[in-house]
């Protein structure tokens, strides 16, 4: 498997309040990789580092197998970055975002641009002369989108694309990741970040989960999904099944948590139902065990 | 990649029109008040003391003028210089886009040295341009020793505008850029004035040259921290 990205040792430190990594990653070529974690988990300042908006303190990236610098050749030309906040300044209308973007990337399609924003139902006002600060969260968070799939990109890194989206944009917006994918033919590849992963499981085929500046797991989401299972057992029986459990939930009446696949026999045997987890249920369950 | 301003240049020409207007304004104001003032005093004094009053009134009149247009220029020469770096400042607080372009610290770095450097240019060349017109227009005459003082001066206070404006590139907080502006604006007309109108040449031509090796280390300084990406921190 090839990767688009690839980090060694990656590492940025905000002074004392904060440290990323130090990361060893590789995100697969021609795949939608979402990284999941909690708020202050680090997602936004990894693809920061990744994007080059953010220095890195140490450790080294590789960029589409061959640049080590996100300024050399052109890495950045084949990025398309989207931030969820302050991507463009909020008085540009969408007029001034045709203008730049035309000016800064020579790939950008005005056209596609605006055909995105009307199959987006994004008001704009006269002349397409409406400031950003105008508009919705939601509604700022298509242009940027649209903005971004204008281009023709290898690789697109959204950083909480789906936060101020309704149920239907982020439909809409999982349709779009596959088809960006499939135009690719395996060259095109997508990472986002989410601490909502329901909405936009079936975007993603390889996870990332973060914690504290830290990857606490990470796979291909259906190797994932075989490799833990979820145990729900009743209350009387958690002391037989705890000690095969990552994580152990209780009430009054039953007791659920987290467990190695490979721990599946022990458990059935023990009284525990065992199913495959979502990656919704996943997420939850291996960020309360970094927690604890 | 393609060139391009983010940054509207509108506001900067609008302080660069505004300023040397309300400065004229102020001036001519002031000064016409005075002749009628003076027109207006009865006529009693003898011609000689009043030639001699005259003599120390035109004087005062171009001290005066020339610490003033002094001032404007280092104002002036801060507008340009805060006006051009506020651009990098509503990109770090406002906008990401701009970090997603191929090089753009590079850009950056040789933008931001091409401004400081033309800043002191700039403010130099407007002041002679400033005195020849008053020459022309005024009638005043220009002392080649008063000239090189308000050159010297000139470039101090731009100097040290720019010396000020480079600690912008290692807060991160807008309202200590907003103090730092301010201080900016306020201690280099001070001091321009200061200088102008109690030092003697040959300190201020010290003065001069202290300023200028303070800048240009200012200037590698911010450079080197802008290529390091300060916008990114």
């Amino acid at each position: 498997m090839t990767n688009v990205i690839e980090t060694k040792g990656l590492t940025k430190e905000y002074k004392k309040d904060f440290k990323l990594g130090e990361l060893d990653l590789g995100f697969p070529k021609g795949f939608a990789t979402a990284l999941i974690g909690a708020n202050g988990a680090g997602k936004t300042t990894l693809m920061d580092v990744l994007c080059g908006i953010t220095a890195k303190t140490d450790g080294s990236v590789k960029y589409f197998g061959k640049a080590t610098d996100v300024d050399d050749e052109n890495v950045k030309d084949r990025i398309g970055y989207c931030s969820s906040q302050g991507l463009f300044p909020p008085n540009w209308s969408v007029k001034d975002i045709i203008s730049s973007m035309s000016c800064a990337f020579d790939d950008f399609d005005k056209d596609r641009f605006m055909k995105l924003l009307e199959e987006m139902n994004v008001e704009l006002g006269k002349k397409n002369k409406k400031a950003l600060y105008k508009l919705s969260d939601g509604n700022k968070m298509r242009v940027y989108l649209a903005s971004v799939f204008a281009r023709r990109t290898n690789l697109l890194v959204l950083d909480e694309p789906g936060s101020s989206l309704d149920p239907l944009m982020r439909d809409r917006l999982c349709d779009r990741f596959r088809d960006y994918l499939d135009e690719g033919d395996g060259e095109n590849s997508i990472i986002f970040s989410t601490h909502n992963i329901a909405d936009m499981e079936y975007a993603a085929d390889y996870a990332i989960f973060m914690d504290k500046g830290q990857v606490i797991e990470q796979g291909f989401i259906e190797q994932l999904k075989e490799k833990y299972i979820i145990v729900s057992a009743d209350a009387e029986d958690k002391g037989k099944i705890a000690g095969l459990m990552l994580t152990v939930h209780s009430s009054r009446s039953t007791v659920t948590g987290l467990a190695l696949a490979e721990n599946q026999n022990k458990l059935t045997d023990a009284g525990a139902i065992c199913e495959s987890p979502s990656l919704q249920q996943l997420s939850v369950e291996l960020l309360k065990m970094a927690e604890e | 990649m393609k060139s391009f301003k983010i940054f509207s240049g509108r506001y900067i020409l609008r302080m660069l029109i505004l300023l040397p207007l309300v400065w004229f304004l102020c001036y001519g104001t002031g000064f016409v008040i005075g002749t009628v003032a003076g027109y207006m005093e009865p006529d009693t004094e003898s011609s000689v003391t009043e030639e001699i009053e005259t003599e120390e009134e035109d004087e005062g009149f171009i001290e005066g003028f020339m610490s003033s247009a002094l001032a404007m220029m280092g104002g002036i020469t801060v507008i340009a210089t805060t006006g051009i770096i506020a651009n990098y400042m509503f990109r770090t607080d406002g906008s990401k886009y701009v970090r997603t372009i191929r090089n753009s610290h590079k850009h950056y770095t040789k933008a931001y040295g091409i401004t400081a450097v033309a800043s002191v240019f700039s403010a130099v060349i407007g002041c002679l341009a400033l005195c020849l017109i008053s020459n022309i227009m005024l009638e005043l005459p220009l002392f080649t020793e008063q000239l090189i003082s308000i050159v010297l001066c000139t470039v101090i206070s731009s100097a040290l505008a720019n010396i000020i404006i480079s600690f912008m590139f290692f807060v991160k907080s807008s309202t200590v850029r907003g103090i730092l502006i301010v201080v900016t604006m306020i201690s280099t007309m001070i001091i321009s004035l200061i200088i102008s109108e109690n030092v003697a040449l040959n300190f201020i031509v010290v003065i001069a040259v202290v300023s200028l090796v303070l800048f240009i280390a200012a200037l590698i300084v911010a450079t080197k921290r802008i290529q390091r990406r300060w916008l990114f921190d």
